[in-house]
């Protein structure tokens, strides 16, 4: 039902003033023929005869013959309006409807609705951005590993590559130094074979360390082991040089010192064998010595020579890669050996430092953390669980030599025959494990890297097949991984090559006894 | 006033730079702050074109953000000679926007004569859209120019070539 007629035209008069609507009559080419309303509201009063499009230009293409409405149309310098066009008989009418309020209301909304749209883009975009991110860093990781283990397979097997003939060469050569009878110029010059192949060696043994510590591929293996026992290999392995320059050396393990300490003896023995080492080579009359101490879960080792000295302004720089204390040229080296000494130290916890006084000698000291530890008996080892150790020792043990190298093959039989041990001989993986099986050796050394199938395989195979007696690694690789690769598929011992005879006899024995206790 | 006036519509996705090209090519001024456009904003523009430099108004509809036109952006493009499409350079997804409302135009309204602003060129290290699609853009059929509203880089030539396009 519709309003009265006076209702209808009073909401009409209300509503219109309310909207300060104006309304233009246009006839033909868009001419003004009347105008109403709040006409002030535009750029300047519109006159009959005008064009239209000069004052509202928004009407500018608009064709005035049908019906359109155009919501919030911003006219520039008039304000926003709702733009109604229609017909009415021949008249044609455009009814401008004021639109700002509503089109604040909307801006608000929108302009917050827009805003957030653009951050939830911008959030998209950084998201793919991390994404792409990580994908390149995890191809940049992938390289640099494969980078890496290629690296390793290097050094691994430049180490192999190096120290197996180095073996033959020093084995050798100590082989004709304990010939009885030689003259004086054979003598000497095995001794300068030997000087130079250890030079070589430790030459070989540092670049490839400072390679390792460098892409930090030195594992840490925190173990138990026996500090006089480190003491003595250290002693046989280091008496014979000082000897050779007529040096006295001396090596004293104090009464603090327990018998079994908790650290990584590999590590430690690299260490001592650097500075004792060093100590020895620049050292030409009088003493060397290693004094060992502990306290308060700390190894100290303290080694002093009466050798030149080093400059106060040189102390500072010694540790520091590829310095090289001036001197003669004879006794230079990488100039790594105290870089890769001092930096693992610090990876066993410790503090090296040194003291020395020009003409009189040096000092090195160097403190470890190494708790006191329970003595491992060979019962508690994990690869020996399960096995049954021989009751007793025979009277000619016999020793299984696996080695491909012939050189190396003779050069370790003829070490054993010294020992006064038997040997059985298998020059591959496979041969070892069916020469093993069949003549039962006492003790096996197992080269690690041979033809047909690699030591480490053939150790698992003897142990899976049953096989007790102690087996002992023989490696190039000082990596600590594949020493843990060892023990885990069932070796009981670990000889880095080069091997000397009094290491090579006493590891045998020592395992040969342990295997009887 | 000149004796040519044409109408012109602007249009793109939101945000893109579509009122301050305007107010560039208008008023030669810019501002950073993002002001949302609510329905159309008209201003207009007189050059001189051609050798003989004829002089035209454009009668610029700013028209608000949109990724697909309503019947309501439709009435807004009734009577336009010609059409700019705005595209955020640093957003790639706003140039398929400027493709598919170039494509309803000509569908509603035939094929007019248009140009595309690659918008925001001053945004170097943001920069999405690579040189290759910028050159394929022609063969589509577009006349890009790469701009800033802010520097005012190629704005001007942008609307001038528009008033060409239609005058010729």
């Amino acid at each position: 039902m519709s309003l009265p007629p006076a209702v209808s035209r009073y909401l009409f008069n209300r509503d219109q003033a309310h909207r300060r609507a104006i309304c233009l009559a246009v006839g033909a080419d868009y001419i003004i023929e009347d105008a109403w309303g709040d006409l002030g509201a535009l750029p300047r009063v519109p006159k009959a005869g005008e064009d239209a499009r000069s004052i509202v230009t928004a009407l500018h293409g608009l064709p005035l013959d049908e019906a359109s409405v155009m919501e919030f149309v911003g006219l520039s310098g008039a304000g926003t309006y709702d733009i109604h066009v229609f017909a009415e008989g021949s008249e044609q009418y455009v009814l401008l409807l004021p639109s700002d309020e509503a089109e604040a209301r909307t801006i608000e909304l929108q302009q917050i609705a827009n805003e957030v749209r653009l951050l939830n883009e911008k959030q998209r975009r950084m998201v793919k951005e991390l994404e792409e991110a990580r994908i390149d860093l995890e191809e940049k990781r992938r390289q640099a590993d494969h980078a890496s283990a290629i690296k390793s397979r290097f050094i691994a097997s430049m180490s192999h590559e190096f120290r197996t003939p180095l073996t033959s060469v020093i084995g050798y050569t100590e082989l004709l130094l304990s010939e009885k009878g030689l003259d004086d110029s054979t003598n000497s010059h095995a001794s300068a074979i030997r000087r130079s192949a250890h030079h070589l060696l430790s030459m070989v043994d540092n670049i490839l360390d400072q390679a390792r510590i460098d892409e930090g591929n030195v594992a840490i293996r925190m173990a138990p082991f026996n500090v006089r026992q480190l003491t003595d290999d250290i002693t046989a392995m280091m008496a014979p040089l000082a000897a050779e320059k007529f040096l006295a050396f001396g090596a004293f393990v104090g009464n603090s010192v327990p018998e079994w300490v908790h650290t990584d003896e590999v590590r430690l023995r690299q260490i001592l064998v650097n500075l004792v080492g060093n100590a020895i080579k620049f050292t030409d009359t009088g003493e060397v010595q290693l004094e060992l101490s502990w306290a308060d879960d700390r190894l100290s080792m303290v080694i002093s020579d009466t050798g030149p000295g080093i400059e106060p302004d040189q102390q500072e720089r010694v540790f520091h890669a590829f310095h090289r204390v001036g001197g003669n040229d004879a006794k230079r080296g990488t100039g790594l050996g105290l870089n890769i000494t001092a930096r693992l130290v610090e990876l066993l916890n410790g503090t090296v430092s040194l003291s020395s006084e020009p003409g009189k000698g040096s000092e090195f000291s160097v403190t470890v953390e190494a708790p006191r530890s329970e003595e491992i008996v060979a019962g508690e080892r994990p690869f020996g669980v399960g096995r049954s150790l021989p009751e007793s020792l025979p009277d000619t043990a016999r020793v299984m030599v696996a080695e491909d190298d012939p050189d190396l093959i003779e050069l370790l039989s003829l070490f054993l025959k010294r020992g006064g041990y038997e040997l059985v001989l298998a020059s591959d993986g496979q041969q070892a494990i069916n020469k093993a099986l069949a003549e039962q050796p006492d003790i096996v050394l197992m080269d690690v890297n041979m033809p047909v199938l690699d030591g480490l395989s053939a150790v698992r195979e003897l142990r899976n097949q049953g096989f007790t007696k102690p087996v002992i690694a023989l490696t190039a690789s000082l990596s600590a991984n594949d020493r843990d690769q060892a023990f885990a598929w069932g070796c009981d011992g670990y000889l880095v090559k080069p091997i000397s005879m009094p290491e090579l006899l006493s590891t045998v024995d020592r395992q040969l006894k342990a295997g009887k206790r | 006033m000149a004796d040519l006036t044409k109408k012109v519509c602007i249009v793109g996705d939101f945000a893109v730079g579509k009122t301050s090209s305007v107010a560039r090519c208008v008023n030669n001024v810019f501002s950073e702050k993002y002001l949302t456009t609510v329905g159309v904003k008209i201003d207009t523009k007189e050059m001189q074109v051609g050798d003989s430099k004829v002089p035209v108004k454009l009668v610029i509809w700013d028209i608000a953000g949109t990724d697909r036109f309503s019947a309501v952006e439709f009435s807004y493009l009734r009577g336009s000679s010609g059409f700019v499409l705005v595209v955020d350079g640093t957003r790639a997804h706003t140039l398929d926007v400027a493709r598919r409302l170039r494509a309803e135009t000509h569908e509603r309204y035939g094929e007019l004569p248009s140009v595309m602003l690659l918008n925001k060129s001053d945004l170097d290290d943001e920069w999405e859209i690579d040189d290759d699609t910028i050159a394929a853009l022609t063969s589509e059929g577009f006349m890009p120019f790469v701009t800033s509203a802010k520097t005012g880089d190629n704005v001007e030539q942008a609307f001038q070539r528009l008033a060409e396009l239609i005058v010729d």
